[in-house]
């Protein structure tokens, strides 16, 4: 019996794989960055409201 | 403006309910866990191309179950915990157990994808086949759809309340799926896909089986990658609920801020 050579499934499979979990953390990432961002900017937003009232 | 609301400049980091602060620890043991996770996938890749033996009958692709079933177990690990969250929150109605349960799908849907496409590329070349109508192939479409369904429809729905109570009821029944997958190669003879752990009936349909009951290589390698993605499962969950408070904190910011521009 010979041993098949199908490699080039093999290196699909973890690059599938890969490409997935880089796209996840790429997306935890970059929600995490525009949410921080959005937070910042509605904080200065509150205390430029809350200067001006005052 | 109204009076009666707080200042939000004025407050400190510790009273104020619209700052995050975590305990140090909590922070270095994320971190500690997140670069042991990277580590662990150096060593988890260097067993499974290096370590581990070639298949004499299926080759090199059989290297590909070391991520195929343990990132099944991995995504079962967060929807397990989408379980508890569920249970949790029905119980208390504290809006932090939505926050764990959605993050804990959103998580486990890419894990159950990579299951899913790498089981695909094992698949061609051993059945001959990307994809056939196989009831433990179908059953795994049918939970990833589930899941995919169950962030499609917490967005149809405004009240938060309204939302997390459905959330939790459609996540605890959902795990009847992962439950499903899992048993059906073990209690079915009429399947393609082989049993890789534990017990099963006699199946002479199965076809892809491979020696790690008797191989301590193929073992060694299997019981690392499993362990990997679980970890990593719960790693990338811990992130996730951290961007999730960061979420929760923008709201209560605009609610702060309408009502002071009220």
């Amino acid at each position: 019996m010979t041993t098949p050579n199908n490699i080039e499934y093999m290196i699909l499979g973890y690059v599938l794989a890969g490409v997935i979990m880089l796209l996840l953390v790429g997306y935890l990432v970059l929600k995490a960055r525009r949410l921080r961002q959005e937070a910042e900017m509605l904080k200065t937003l509150a205390e430029d409201e809350t200067a001006a009232d005052g | 403006m109204a009076t009666a609301e707080p200042v939000l400049h004025v407050q400190t980091a510790a009273n104020d309910p619209l700052t995050i602060s975590y305990p140090r620890w909590r922070t270095r043991l994320l971190l500690g866990l997140t670069i042991a996770t990277l580590l662990g996938m150096v060593v988890m890749l260097y067993m499974a191309f290096f370590y581990a033996g070639t298949d004499a009958v299926q080759g090199h692709a059989q290297r590909i179950f070391y991520i195929h079933v343990s990132s099944y177990a991995g995504g079962s690990v967060v929807f397990l915990i989408t379980v508890v969250a569920g249970i949790a929150y029905l119980a208390t109605r504290d809006q932090k157990w939505d926050q764990l349960a959605v993050s804990s799908v959103e998580v486990g849907l890419p894990l159950m994808t990579v299951c899913l496409v790498t089981g695909s590329a094992w698949a061609r070349p051993i059945w001959n086949t990307w994809w056939t109508a196989d009831p433990r192939l179908n059953g795994m479409a049918v939970m990833w759809l589930l899941y995919a369904a169950y962030l499609t429809l917490r967005g149809a729905i405004e009240d938060p309340d309204r939302r997390a109570r459905f959330a939790a009821i459609y996540g605890i029944l959902a795990f009847a799926s992962v439950i499903y997958v899992f048993m059906i190669p073990r209690v079915r003879d009429d399947t393609l896909h082989p049993v890789v752990i534990g017990p099963s009936v006699t199946n002479p349909t199965a076809q892809g089986e491979f020696e790690i009951r008797t191989d301590p290589r193929i073992g060694a390698t299997m019981g690392v990658a499993m362990t990997w993605w679980c970890v990593a499962a719960v790693v990338l969950l811990w992130h996730r609920v951290r961007v999730e408070n960061i979420a929760a904190r923008v709201q209560r910011l605009k609610a702060r801020l309408l009502a002071q521009s009220n």
